[in-house]
């Protein structure tokens, strides 16, 4: 029996696994690095893909007249040449080439719906916030959103947010700038490395300053601003619950921190 | 349907629509909000006064 040819049965038997798992990766939650490792991939895709086997093996056995020939099926894969078992299974495999393609092209379509369903479970259920096992790679995305208020012990709780206030400390031109403004957006590269950050309504100053006055910080004349990271020293986030209050106390109005919009 | 509503509806979140410039009120005026205590504080953009309070 020719090597390739079991690699390839290998393959098409662990495909369902290896697509659910694509599927479930697929959204900017997770980090798909270019440097996949197929022979990785493939072994984390066992369990799921004898799952889905067995799932759609009952419901193909329960449903229909058609069953799956373990023994032809352990015949290709080990190999088997004595008996003319090889030339045997071969003829089944051509006899039922139909049956078998619907089976794997099904298969493999659920395979990739369900694991895009069980992402989504995962994230409308929260347990990705509050199961460390389920936690997708991509750990930015916890920060910026501030998704990561709903891990256990921290305080507070990501639909409190309002509003989130980014300070991002640069160096531009030998100088420490820190830029400010609201959380538009962030990218990232295939490592799950920070490529840059966008900001909405962004102002800066000098970070000498630290007692800065209102004077101090430039309103930058532009709606969105994009920080590339290799400028980035460090990122400060601040995660605000703003409620308008209609009609404050006078004590309340005089201790009022204010800006004129 | 509710099934396909379970899947495909957006997260809450507390946000609302409004004026930009709301916004980048809150920016300018960050700095002078206290990170120290988690009482909340109130601050007045515009002609509208908000109570704030940082969350974590």
């Amino acid at each position: 029996m020719n090597i390739a040819f079991t690699t390839i049965l290998l393959f098409i038997i662990l495909a369902p696994g290896f697509l659910a798992r694509s599927a479930y990766n697929s959204s900017k939650l997770s980090v798909n690095s270019s440097n996949i490792n197929l022979v990785n991939e493939l072994t984390w895709s066992i369990i799921p893909s004898l799952t889905l086997h067995t799932l759609f093996i009952a419901i193909l056995q329960n449903l229909t007249n058609y069953y799956v020939d373990f023994e032809q099926l352990g015949n290709l894969i080990l190999g088997v040449t004595s008996s003319n078992k090889a030339e045997e299974s071969f003829r089944q495999l051509g006899e039922y080439k139909y049956a078998i393609f619907t089976y794997n092209f099904s298969l493999f379509g659920l395979s990739f719906i369900l694991g895009y369903f069980f992402r989504k479970f995962i994230r409308k259920m929260k347990l990705d916030t509050s199961v460390r096992y389920f936690r997708f790679s991509n750990k930015w995305h916890y920060i910026f959103t501030g998704e990561c208020l709903d891990f256990p012990d921290v305080p507070d709780h990501y639909r409190e947010i309002t509003d989130k206030i980014i300070n991002v400390l640069c160096k531009v031109n030998g100088k420490t700038v820190l830029y400010t403004g609201e959380y538009f957006n962030y990218y990232v590269n295939n490592n799950g490395d920070l490529e840059a950050i966008h900001l909405r309504n962004p102002i800066r100053r000098y970070f000498e300053k630290d007692n800065a006055e209102d004077s101090d910080y430039y309103v930058i004349p532009s709606r969105y601003l994009v920080i590339p990271n290799t400028d980035v020293i460090n990122i400060n986030f601040r995660y605000f619950s703003l409620e308008e209050v209609i009609e404050p106390t006078e004590d309340e109005k005089h201790d009022a921190l204010f800006i004129d919009a | 349907m509710s099934l396909i509503k379970f899947f495909s509806s957006k997260t809450d979140k507390a946000l609302s629509h409004r004026s930009p410039e709301i916004g980048s009120g809150l920016v300018r005026i960050a700095h002078k909000i206290s990170s120290a205590t988690g009482e909340s504080q109130l601050i007045k953009i515009g002609e509208k006064y908000f109570r704030v309070r940082e969350l974590g």
